[in-house]
């Protein structure tokens, strides 16, 4: 009995290995070259227009969204922000658009790019919560890491990295400004942006047990506080903090009914002012990726999953001029991709695209799989058959079979069962009959 | 008492080897600290801490192979020595269930490894604490548990294989033990495995029944 | 009768070769069996059915009315096995084995093992794995003894055992045997040994063929004659013959029948073969020439 049981474990524990390798497997053996489509707003054409790899090597497209084809340079010069260097060694600068006139320096003035990646989302990575608050004033050309990092929770601790102890005078200054600020206890986030390698310090942005934004910044080493005004009924569920010279904004603030707004910065401050709402039908900030782009003319917001790609055009006032979606080139099933999916009726998918922690997904392939687990049936069949096991004895593997398909096969032809007769379970291999008078079976 | 006999011949197999283990364990373990010590004596501790946080580096991964070394090197001790000359036909002669007798088996050096592992999160926890808040002690804890992981399942992958008796279904096992293992090492950061490992546990406890397999299959022989 | 031991219509190949087909024969209650054959007639694969480490292809094979198998820990319990090479745990002490194997069993008499044991005059942290065959020998009887088994199997007792110790062997395993309600089945390369320890041989010949009789029934009906051949046609084993050695200085040919039935049967069949004296056998020599040389 417990022999039985050992073997179904293996074949659950096999089956199990065999599901979460079969994708990696394939990602392996055949890594995806194409990229995500590079999709853009043409102040020129006043049209969208986009860049794909359509297969093995080279071949990309260049392309507008009625179908037009354009050479390399050509798209280029379609999108002239985004290549102003070439445009430059082109001798095609400064650019005449719109009846207005746009240098070198213009055009480096008013780029700028904002990201959100769903990995960055609070529960989507794991994330030690003791951030370092940067001097916002560090009266030199370059940030530099505080030897001590501040631990969110019921106060403000600050521990020092050298002694690796909590620094009791900073704690307590820090926790009494916020207090004082009328800051509801305990922090509930934290949102900030670690690094030194960045335009200034915005420092960090705490939410209250309230629901309340503060923003905390450290000058000339005491602590400012400045309350962020969030519109009514605004949850905020993620902040993006993107310090940058442009000096309009400070990064990008996510609701928890995933509306999305860009978080104004009050210019001499470089403190957080108002809200403006971006309109970005369809965006789900839990599997798509956004960029917003920013030239002199126009502000696009570009997201995208891994099968669909949204473009929304804006003027400078975020006000939507335009929008374009299309689906990719890479959500094209390849045959390997229908193939690898047929042979199985379901796999685990163990990574997350959208994700750090590591997960058991369970991926159903559907009625496409049929097939393959009728063939793995016959095959298991004749298996069992020929090591001489009778009908009743090998329906629970041919179930197991039925059920996980080639996984099933592959695990009971590698934990074949044992025979219960002994070796003259295989008698039907050698053609003769077992000798009857059997007392074990 | 008949529970204690079976305990004793086991200890009596390991013990050697475990305390090379425990041994190698501290050896390891000490050389932690020292790296560690080091690092903070040459680089500026912010900037380490940075690495930790937000960069993600595992200043630890030192040990992460330590408990499938351990898990492996215990199984041999234990069955390496009960299939030279068939030695497991003595065991099996005991008046006593065979699936009893090799849980027992599996249950003591499963608890010899556990005391090893036990070693090694504490250790860890004390080092890095040493260092780090609180916080990335408790985030280092749970960073290595998978490599814990690992060596249950280094230590029952050695059990299957060396209690089986035919060469091809000892290859299988070793296949399936690496194809769990492979799974344990796939961490880009700290943490990754906090909401998978569950699941894992839970799969690897299969392990368990399963040892009755080639045990069964040895008494059995046709 | 009760059979300790009852085999009938034992099969067991290995892959398509059949080592027996249709093996049936019981070692009674309370008898010492000697399993007597020559090498590769499948003693080992009998040894290995009856203590439960191989499934028959067919037939059946019972130990203390239990299949060979699957016994039951209880039955177990009143078998003692000796391995082929005095099996032992080499990693541990007298005194640890003796540990060891005590809580296993109710019936354990630990004075018979130390009786046995300290005669070696070795310390009881001695390891057993630094100890020479013949030490080991006495240490893994010395734990059969203390089980105190109804049954006792011995796989080659003799093996690796230099005559002064095998000597030792049997002087303790028939002293043991004198308290009476034992039964043993053993083999051994040592034909000579069985004479004074054992009741009853069985034969195993090449292809399952076996002969099983009592040991004074074979010495005394078993017999060999030496002749000479008129001409160059010699006997050959015919049934009643059953067997002829050629080998040997002077030709000789072994029967269990009686003088002169063997002198009318040479007569009708084989009238060339002038036949000699009969000659002294010794177990061994009688063994050899029941089952050949080679």
């Amino acid at each position: 009995m417990t022999a039985r049981l050992a073997r179904w474990s293996l074949l659950l524990l096999t089956i199990f290995l065999l599901a979460v390798w079969w994708p990696l497997l394939k990602d392996l053996l055949f890594e995806y070259r194409y990229g995500k489509t590079d999709l853009f707003y043409s102040p020129v054409i006043e049209r969208f227009v986009y860049k794909e790899l359509l297969g093995e090597g080279h071949q990309f497209i260049y392309r507008d969204q009625d179908g037009t084809d354009y050479d390399r340079e050509t798209f280029e010069a379609l999108i002239p922000f985004i290549y102003y260097k070439n445009m430059e060694l082109w001798g095609r600068l400064p650019l005449r658009l719109a009846g207005q006139t746009f240098d070198k320096a213009q055009i480096q003035a008013e780029r700028q790019v904002l990201e959100l990646e769903p990995v960055e989302l609070p529960g989507h990575a794991p994330r030690i919560q003791l951030f370092p608050l940067l001097e916002a004033n560090p009266g030199r050309a370059r940030l530099r890491f505080p030897e001590d990092i501040m631990r969110p929770g019921d106060r403000l601790t600050f521990i020092n990295s050298d002694a690796n102890r909590i620094d009791p005078e900073l704690t307590r200054v820090f926790t009494a400004a916020l207090t004082e600020a009328g800051f509801a206890w305990p922090v509930q986030a934290s949102f900030g942006r670690v690094s030194i390698l960045k335009a200034f310090d915005a420092g960090y942005f705490l939410l209250d047990r309230t629901g309340d934004l503060f923003q905390l910044r450290r000058v000339d080493g005491a602590p400012e506080v400045t309350p962020v005004p969030l519109p009514d009924g605004l949850a905020v569920r993620h902040l993006k903090v993107a310090e940058n010279k442009r000096g309009d904004s400070l990064g990008l603030i996510l609701s928890e009914d995933d509306r999305l707004f860009l978080l104004a910065q009050d210019e001499d401050r470089r403190t957080a002012a108002e809200l403006i709402p971006l309109a970005l039908p369809g965006y789900d900030p839990d599997t798509m990726e956004l960029k917003i782009l920013f030239n002199p003319l126009y502000r696009t917001a570009i997201y995208s999953d891994q099968r669909e790609i949204t473009a929304v055009a804006m003027d400078r006032q975020f006000e939507p001029i335009a929008r374009y979606s299309r689906t990719m080139a890479m959500a094209e099933p390849r045959l390997v991709d229908r193939v690898w999916e047929a042979l199985v009726p379901f796999s685990l998918d163990l990574h997350d695209p959208n994700g750090r922690y590591l997960r058991l997904s369970l991926d159903v392939h559907g009625p496409l799989a049929l097939p393959a687990i009728g063939v793995a049936l016959i095959i298991a069949w004749l298996l069992l058959w020929r090591r001489g096991l009778r009908l009743l004895n090998i329906a629970p593997s041919l179930l197991l079979v039925a059920l996980t398909g080639l996984y099933g096969l592959i695990a009971v032809a590698l934990i074949t069962p044992e025979t219960p007769q002994g070796s003259a379970g295989a008698d039907r291999r050698l053609g003769r009959a077992p000798v009857p008078g059997q007392a074990n079976a | 008492m008949m529970l204690f006999a079976i305990f004793l011949k086991e200890w009596l197999k390991v013990r050697w080897v475990w305390l090379g283990l425990s041994v190698l364990h501290l050896g390891m373990l000490l050389y932690l600290y020292l790296v560690l010590r080091h690092q903070f004596r040459v680089e500026h501790s912010e900037m380490i801490w940075y690495w930790a946080f937000e960069l993600r580096r595992l200043l630890y991964e030192p040990i992460q192979s330590l408990p499938l070394i351990s898990g492996v090197l215990i199984a041999a001790a234990q069955f390496g020595p009960e299939m030279i000359g068939g030695r497991f036909r003595l065991s099996l002669h005991l008046p006593l269930r065979g699936d009893l007798l090799v849980w027992s088996w599996v249950a003591f050096g499963a608890l010899m490894g556990a005391v090893l592992a036990l070693l090694d999160a504490l250790a860890l926890y004390w080092i890095v604490g040493q260092w780090f808040p609180h916080e990335a002690a408790v985030s280092a804890v749970r960073t290595a548990l998978p490599w814990l992981l690992g060596g249950w399942i280094g230590y029952f992958g050695a059990t299957l294989a060396l209690l089986e008796p035919a060469a091809s279904r000892r290859l299988i096992y070793l296949g399936l033990s690496a194809a769990f293992l492979a799974l344990l090492f796939q961490h880009r950061g700290y943490q990754e495995y906090d909401q998978v490992l569950p699941m894992l546990i839970a799969i690897a406890l299969l392990f368990i029944p399963a040892v009755i397999l080639p045990a069964h299959r040895y008494r059995h022989r046709s | 009768m009760n059979a300790a031991i009852r085999v009938e219509h034992l099969a067991h190949r290995y892959g398509r070769r059949f080592i027996y087909q249709d093996l049936s024969f019981a070692v009674p209650e309370g008898k010492v069996v000697a399993l007597l054959g020559k090498n590769g007639v499948g003693k080992t694969t009998l040894i290995r059915l009856l203590m439960g480490f191989l499934r028959p292809s067919a037939g059946q094979c019972r130990v203390l009315g239990e299949p060979s198998h699957a016994l039951s820990p209880a039955t177990r319990a009143r078998i003692g096995l000796l391995f082929e090479g005095h099996l032992a745990y080499d990693f541990m002490s007298i005194a640890q084995i003796e540990r060891f194997y005590r809580p296993f069993y109710r019936r354990w008499r630990r004075e018979l093992y130390y009786d046995l044991v300290d005669r070696l005059g070795l310390s009881h942290d001695h390891k057993i794995g630094n100890m020479s065959c013949g030490q080991r020998s006495q240490v893994v009887l010395g734990l059969i003894f203390a089980q105190d088994p109804d049954l006792m199997i011995l796989d080659d007792y003799s093996m690796g055992l230099d005559a002064g110790y095998r000597r030792l062997f049997l002087d303790y395993l028939r002293r043991f045997l004198d308290e009476g309600g034992k039964t043993v089945f053993v083999t051994s390369h040592v034909v000579q040994d069985m004479e004074a320890l054992v009741d009853e041989v069985i034969f195993l010949q090449r292809g399952g063929a076996v002969k099983q009789l009592p040991l004074v029934e074979f010495r005394r009906q078993f017999r060999c004659f030496g002749f000479r051949v008129d001409g160059n046609a010699p006997p050959q084993a015919d049934g009643l013959i059953e067997n002829v050695d050629l080998h040997g200085r002077a030709p000789c040919l072994y029967t269990f029948a009686e003088p002169a039935q063997l002198a009318a049967h040479l007569e009708t069949h084989w009238p060339q073969v002038r036949l000699g004296d009969e000659q002294p056998l010794t177990l061994e020599d009688a063994f050899i020439g029941l089952t050949g040389k080679y």
